[in-house]
């Protein structure tokens, strides 16, 4: 087809590139943690969209809560700019990092995440003091959370067993022996540490983390108290669906192997994300 | 700094290649989650699980199997329990009166009159972080201690209990895909 443009080729823009390798030979502080979590995100959490038949010994769970997580740290890495905040030891415990992160155990990210979050945690600037509540928040999901649930279990169970007895009260007559509840017509649980609240609280708070991390930087006395209402209502919400579960065996079925359990966990996580939203955003702080 | 800089840089791009290759290369060689519930091995009635014999499996606090010793008049119960969560212990003495029942504990081949679960833990947890770092094989006998209660006039000897709880865990073994 004839045509009256110019037939003209663009010529290379050597000066791009050149600014492109530029910045890996001499990298930027925030071109380096990127890269650092991009590393943790796909080897140890990301894993899992790319290798579905690899198992669950191989790569660990991928949750809403690490999602938001990563976002979360993504958005404090953008607020690095081009500013140099880290040290030599730093770049030391990176490197350390990145060889540990070379094994493929599940957990080894959590513990990596661990080490990384506690050397920043204690940084003065804010920004990397961020990223390392972030990464321990990541590690308490991933490794310590669960670590902790079974030491303190059998403290932690007979406590949410007996408010659920409690709610349960008024519509029969129930005993509580223990971590167990038993009804007159023979049905009884026993809660198991699988029907803790405690796994959920880690994850409420971890999530409310990443959004007062991405709305800003420091944490301020109503961020904290629209945690503690959240925290509440998730206790609450799995008080009830314990009790429910105790009141009969079709409930049972129900809020422990049916639609009930879905129904739970998105009501949560709904419930608290509202409460998030509609707490932390009407008195929004300045992104310092 | 540059220096540091370039290192780190380089540490993550290597790491990325390398660990890609580890996961796919232990993709093929894990070893098998075991389960430690009881219903879940292939055990019938009239089965002979050390020195005793099978008479079904219930639950009673936790998956137990009803055993049946040559010596005693009624049945005893073995229970298998996670070692890292908490058995409902209230709930057990319920179900096993200490008038009536007498309770013994055989975790990793050693007897107890009382189990104090938390060292025990620690100890296993431990044992299953190197276990995972060295990719040694699983030990099935780590996961889980098993609950002797047998009825106060019958008594059971240590080594046939410990050989019913290695019968137990043998058969984890044998249902490893």
């Amino acid at each position: 087809m004839p045509t009256d443009a110019p037939l003209t080729v663009e010529p290379p823009d050597h000066g791009q590139w050149a600014q492109r390798l530029g910045a890996i030979g001499q990298p930027s502080d925030r071109l380096i943690l990127s890269a650092l979590f991009l590393l943790i995100f796909g080897l140890q959490y990301g894993a899992r969209l790319f290798a579905p038949g690899a198992g669950e010994q191989i790569v660990s769970g991928f949750r809403t809560a690490e999602i938001i997580g990563f976002v979360a740290i993504a958005t404090v890495l953008q607020r690095l700019g081009a500013d140099r905040v880290l040290r030599r030891w730093d770049f030391a415990t990176i490197i350390i990092a990145a060889v540990v992160l070379i094994h493929p155990w599940p957990r080894i990210g959590g513990l990596v995440l661990s080490g990384l979050g506690l050397s920043l945690m204690a940084r003065q600037d804010r920004r990397l003091a961020s990223l390392g509540q972030l990464c321990v928040g990541l590690a308490w999901i991933d490794v310590w959370g669960p670590i902790a649930l079974e030491f303190v279990a059998a403290w932690l169970l007979p406590l949410e067993t007996a408010l659920g007895f409690l709610a349960l009260a008024p519509f029969g007559a129930f005993s509580l022996v223990g971590n167990a509840i038993l009804g007159e017509s023979g049905h009884g649980v026993i809660v198991a540490g699988p029907c803790s609240a405690f796994a959920n609280t880690i994850t409420t708070t971890f999530i409310w983390l990443s959004l007062v991390k991405i709305q800003g930087l420091a944490i301020q006395p109503w961020h904290v108290r629209v945690l503690a209402i959240s925290l509440a209502v998730v206790v609450l919400l799995n008080t009830a669906r314990l009790a429910l579960m105790a009141h009969s065996y079709p409930q049972y079925v129900f809020w422990h192997d049916g639609a009930g359990a879905t129904l739970l966990s998105t009501s949560m996580l709904g419930i608290t994300f509202g409460l998030f939203c509609f707490g932390l955003c009407r008195r929004q702080g300045p992104a310092t | 700094m540059r220096l540091w800089r370039q290192a780190a840089l380089a540490a993550i791009v290597a790491a990325a290649g390398l660990g890609v290759v580890a996961r796919r290369q232990a993709a093929g060689a894990h070893s098998p989650i075991v389960s430690v519930d009881l219903e879940h091995l292939s055990m019938t009635r009239g089965d002979q699980i050390g020195a005793f014999i099978l008479e079904g499996i219930e639950k009673r606090g936790g998956w137990s199997l009803r055993l049946r010793a040559a010596h005693c008049d009624g049945p005893f119960y073995m229970t298998a329990f996670p070692i890292s969560e908490a058995p409902a212990e209230d709930f057990i003495k319920l179900r096993y009166p200490a008038a009536e029942w007498r309770a013994f504990y055989v975790y990793r081949r050693q007897t107890y009159d009382t189990f104090a679960r938390l060292p025990a833990q620690l100890g296993s947890l431990a044992r299953r972080a190197v276990t995972a770092i060295t990719f040694a094989p699983r030990d099935p006998a780590e996961l889980r201690f098993f609950a002797f209660h047998t009825p106060v006039g019958c008594a059971i000897a240590p080594n046939a209990a410990m050989d019913a709880a290695d019968a137990v865990t043998a058969l984890s073994r044998l249902q490893e895909p």
